[in-house]
């Protein structure tokens, strides 16, 4: 960001830092941005459901209201959410889904392709205002988190479209305000959502011929060292900007804002009693709102207040109203309880009498219960809950070993693999608030950090060892000879496409393809080239996209025929087919989908859920035929999987890496979680 | 549903140096079951048994989970457990076989701070300590164990061999501590920056679990290795009158136990790793030991009232 620094550095930019209110996701952020009052949980909600028409803000008073109101015109360009916001505000808009976050590129050269018409003198005429909207470095975030290969080009993007703005527009007009944010910032990982410092830490950049001779920057040059609470310059609130905006170009102050003037920018203004003026509009419009919220006459504002009086009561006022923001009903709320308190009991009473002559078999269990309702109550062992299900999984384990090791054939392997197993998984990935930390070890990490002469090397074998098993599940228990052969090819088609398309995004996400592509080993460099050739297409994420397409439509082959399987032996071999061999094969099948739609870098887990799976199988063969054993396993599992992939109970962590990855369907089916579900199929295989 | 019958014998001797021998006979319960309208008899040889009365306590049995859920019957033929030929001797239940020096060291350490500001440094400091007093508490548990076994014999302390076995035993725990560690490993112990602090609390453990059952259980014996089979897979016979056994199992629940504060948010410095593992190792052996003592006598008394 050379040219934003410059601009910091001459005085005509001036820095800050602002917190964003968490639920740090788009849609609460820009209310929050325009209409300058703190949002309510379930916009975070209303973020993801896209269709919902329920969230706009076509009523409620917003600076983009205001401007509207007074006949100014709003041109929109770039996330398609500010049009759900504000549906009939703008007199020209183009927006784009913010959803696909595998495209770096489209999504900005649409918005930057008005560019060329709007700060024409032509296009200058049209507008009063201007909103760009990018996502790029959203996406690239989402991706591949802070430290990703294409990071710095985006960044160094955004600088010229930021330089090409001063130049031709703020340079030529002395009244005009350019204002450069981020809605919100990014974990270690590259997800947003939550409430931590990364992410609530967004940069604020006001630009404007006026401010240069103010020094409004406290002498610091950029570009300024990283820091641990991500503090650059000072720090305000984000929705202070909605006083400011509404300030500087001179309109009325929306009426729902909860934020103060930023104290700074009194400075520009030439005199004392401008002075006084800004903030007394400002201190007036939060009196209303404090005398609502009190229920009291508005009694009159003493209006010879001085400046240092009335920045105190601004401050006092925000505070206040920030705090009493949130009003809830009690009454639902009970009544929710209650219900709640009322299936609990029931559920309780049926367990009991489902277990009614021998309890001690469902002791664990009612242990179990108790201290995962008893969980919840501590905030630190909700964002902590990969712990407790690490815990009972390994109790749980100890146990089934213990039962093994009382029998007399006790294969040690088999219990050492699938202790390995869980603790690979465990390693896998970091879950949690407390040590999600990028320094604190994790197998992923260490996988996307090897250097490119060994990491694809590394990342081939562990496609091997994930995508083999399965080949070998079909072979070992498939009878007829027809039906397997066909279900070779099939399965070999899937794991060729599946592991092409694996091996494909583990190069482009963690190499700098078009820099480093000469380090790659040999056959790293021969197969791009040879996909690219065959595929006919240069854009990789074109190629991941049809490559998609393809192993989604042999996929569904695939598992039709499996489900079809009986019919068909019966129809032409006269044979039947053993259960065991119809849900193994079903297993390998979902196994396919599973890891299709898994992050890249989560793909070797599946590698130790199967070494867990068989030590299961191997270890609690006798006591499999008791199914409270059985249950517990695939529910701990389960729930372990759920937090190993890297998942939190955080609305952040919500993994957007394999949404889209066949645009054709862009289905929101795919979106959900779908790991959770991961061991209820292998459940089926045990039965 | 299903008519258990079943004759309970238990004999309990006492000899002249109040040791107690279980002698668990064998049985044979029928099992009438008319789930399904059929009558099915099973022969079940059970030949652990528990006390009577702690029936309902020990609910986590794992030799009562073999039970079908939807019959609610015994499974037929599950259980099929060889005849024992010999008994891992228990030493009666006495106030010095409770290890007194663990809550004292467990003290002094967090009385000493090191732990917190220096926590490798403080780790070791406790081992120091804890493998002297160790050493002492195991030279008498080999000689009340010795005694116990021959109560005839007058004993002026430890022979030159003896003191050379316990001597040994003592490297010997410490090697035991790599095993431990990997264990610890498995079961999910941070790798990476705190390895050495997780083989500190290995070393830890070790000396509170291994080193007193090393020294009651001696390798020497002829039975060494069936005993210690059977102390390894948790297959004791009345466990819960061992004492020493049971220190060793609450030094292990204690661990296990130990690391549920650490996730939590209260921003504690004795909530590093591995210090409340620590905590939880210490104090488990002691209360597991003296919970033993208590049942011990308990279980006594019960006896004599009735004879």
């Amino acid at each position: 960001m050379h040219f934003a620094h410059q601009l910091l550095n001459s005085g005509f930019g001036v820095g800050l830092t602002a917190f964003s209110n968490p639920p740090t996701v788009t849609l609460p952020r820009l209310k929050g941005i325009t209409t300058g009052s703190t949002p309510n949980f379930i916009d975070a909600v209303l973020n993801i459901a896209e269709d919902d028409t329920s969230s706009s803000l076509g009523d409620q008073d917003s600076w983009i209201k205001q401007m509207y109101l007074n006949d100014w015109k709003i041109n929109m360009f770039g996330d398609d959410t500010w049009l759900k916001l504000f549906p009939n505000y703008f007199s020209k808009h183009e927006g784009t889904a913010s959803f696909y976050v595998s495209d770096f590129t489209i999504v900005d050269n649409n918005v930057t392709r008005h560019l060329d018409y709007e700060l024409s003198e032509d296009g200058q005429a049209n507008w009063d205002c201007l909103i760009l909207h990018y996502l790029g470095l959203d996406h690239i975030g989402h991706k591949g988190g802070p430290n990703s290969q294409n990071m710095p080009g985006k960044q160094y993007e955004m600088d010229n479209i930021i330089q090409r703005i001063h130049k031709e527009f703020v340079m030529k007009d002395p009244n005009t305000l350019f204002v450069v944010l981020g809605d919100h910032g990014m974990n270690d990982i590259g997800n947003h959502g939550g409430s931590s410092t990364a992410e609530t830490s967004a940069a604020l950049m006001l630009m404007s011929q006026k401010f240069e001779n103010h020094n409004l920057n406290d002498n610091s040059l950029a570009p300024i060292e990283w820091n641990e609470d991500f503090t650059y310059y000072s720090r305000v609130d984000q929705i202070d900007l909605v006083p400011t905006l509404a300030t500087m170009i001179g309109l009325p102050i929306p009426i729902n804002n909860l934020g103060t003037f930023i104290t700074k920018f009194l400075e520009v203004f030439p005199n004392d009693v401008i002075r006084k003026n800004v903030l007394f509009k400002n201190a007036l419009q939060l009196k209303v709102l404090l005398d609502k919220k009190f229920n009291r006459e508005p009694e009159p504002l003493l209006a010879n207040m001085s400046i240092p009086e009335l920045l105190q009561f601004l401050a006092e006022t925000k505070e206040i109203l920030l705090k009493t923001s949130s009003d809830y009903d009690y009454k639902f709320i009970n009544l929710g309880l209650g219900l709640y308190t009322l299936i609990t009991l029931i559920s309780y009473v049926t367990f009991g009498l489902y277990f009614k002559g021998h309890f001690c078999v469902a002791f664990f269990d009612v242990v179990f219960f108790f201290v995962y309702a008893v969980n919840f109550i501590a905030s630190s062992m909700v964002e902590e809950e990969h712990h407790l299900w690490w815990f009972f999984t390994t109790i749980f384990m100890a146990f089934v070993i213990l039962k093994k090791l009382r029998s007399e054939n006790i294969k040690w392997y088999s219990i050492v693999l699938m202790m390995i197993g869980l603790r690979v998984l465990k390693a896998w990935n970091n879950s949690g608030q407390k040590h999600n930390l990028k320094s604190n070890m994790k197998l992923s990490t260490y996988l996307s950090q090897l250097p490119p002469n060994i990491g694809p090397n590394v990342y081939i074998i562990s496609l091997f060892l994930t995508l083999l098993p399965l080949l070998f599940m079909i072979n070992a228990y498939t009878k007829d000879g027809v039906y397997l052969k066909i279900m070779q090819i099939l399965i070999a088609m899937l794991s060729f496409l599946i592991g092409s398309l694996k091996m494909l995004s583990y190069l482009t996400e963690t190499y700098n393809i078009n820099n480093t592509i000469l380090e790659l080993p040999c056959w790293c460099i021969k197969f791009i080239f040879t996909t690219k050739k065959i595929l006919e297409l240069e854009d990789f994420n074109k190629i991941n996209n049809m490559l998609y397409n393809l192993s989604q439509k042999v996929w569904l082959a695939a598992f039709v025929l499996q489900l079809l399987q009986p019919r068909l032996m019966k129809l032409f071999t006269k044979s039947s087919v053993s259960s065991k061999s119809y849900f193994i094969n079903i297993l390998a099948i979902i196994s396919f989908i599973l890891i299709s739609q898994t992050n890249y870098l989560n793909v070797p887990i599946f590698v130790s859920l199967y070494l867990i799976l068989f030590g299961f199988i191997e270890n609690a063969q006798n006591s499999s035929i008791n199914s409270n054993i059985f249950n517990l396993f695939t529910i701990l599992l389960q729930n372990l999987t759920f937090f190993q992939f890297g998942s939190t109970n955080s609305l952040s962590s919500v993994d957007l890496t394999n949404s889209f990855n066949d645009k054709l369907s862009n289905d929101l089916f795919y979106k959900g979680d779908v790991k959770k579900y991961k061991f209820i199929e292998i459940g089926y295989e045990c039965e | 549903m299903a008519t258990r019958r079943s004759a309970k014998s238990k004999k309990v001797s006492f000899n002249n140096s109040s040791k107690i021998v279980e002698i668990d006979q064998e049985e044979i319960v029928n099992i009438t079951s008319n789930a399904d309208g059929k009558i099915v008899d099973a022969e079940v040889e059970i030949s652990q048994i528990e006390e009577g009365e702690d029936d309902d306590d020990d609910n986590f049995d794992p030799d009562k989970m073999d039970i079908d859920l939807t019959t609610g019957k015994k499974r037929r033929g599950l259980k099929t457990v060889n005849k024992e030929s010999f008994i891992v001797e228990t030493l009666a239940p006495s106030l010095t076989l409770i290890p007194w020096h663990l809550p004292i060291l467990l003290i002094t350490l967090l009385l000493d701070g090191q732990l917190m500001t220096d926590t490798k440094e403080g780790l070791q400091k406790g081992f120091n300590n804890l493998s002297v007093m160790g050493l002492i508490y195991c030279v008498m548990l080999g000689e009340i164990s010795k005694c116990q076994r021959n109560p005839t014999l007058k004993s002026n302390g430890p022979t030159a061999l003896e003191f050379l076995y316990t001597a040994l035993s003592f490297p010997f725990s410490i090697m035991l501590s790599i095993p431990i560690y990997l264990s610890f490993l498995l079961f999910g112990a941070p790798a990476g920056p705190l390895t050495a602090m997780t083989f500190y609390l290995a070393s830890h453990v070790t000396l509170i679990v291994f080193f007193p059952l090393l020294n009651v259980y001696r390798l020497t014996e002829k039975n060494s290795s069936k005993i210690w089979k059977k102390l390894l897979t948790f297959q004791l016979e009345n466990w819960k009158l061992n004492q020493v056994y049971c220190t060793s199992i609450g030094g292990l629940i204690g661990c296990w136990l130990g690391v549920i504060p650490i996730p939590l948010d209260w921003d504690r410095d004795w909530q590093d790793w591995p210090i409340t593992l620590l905590i939880g190792a210490y104090g488990g052996a002691f209360i597991g030991g003296l919970a033993s003592y208590i049942y011990g006598r308990y279980v006594m008394r019960s006896f004599r009232r009735n004879a």
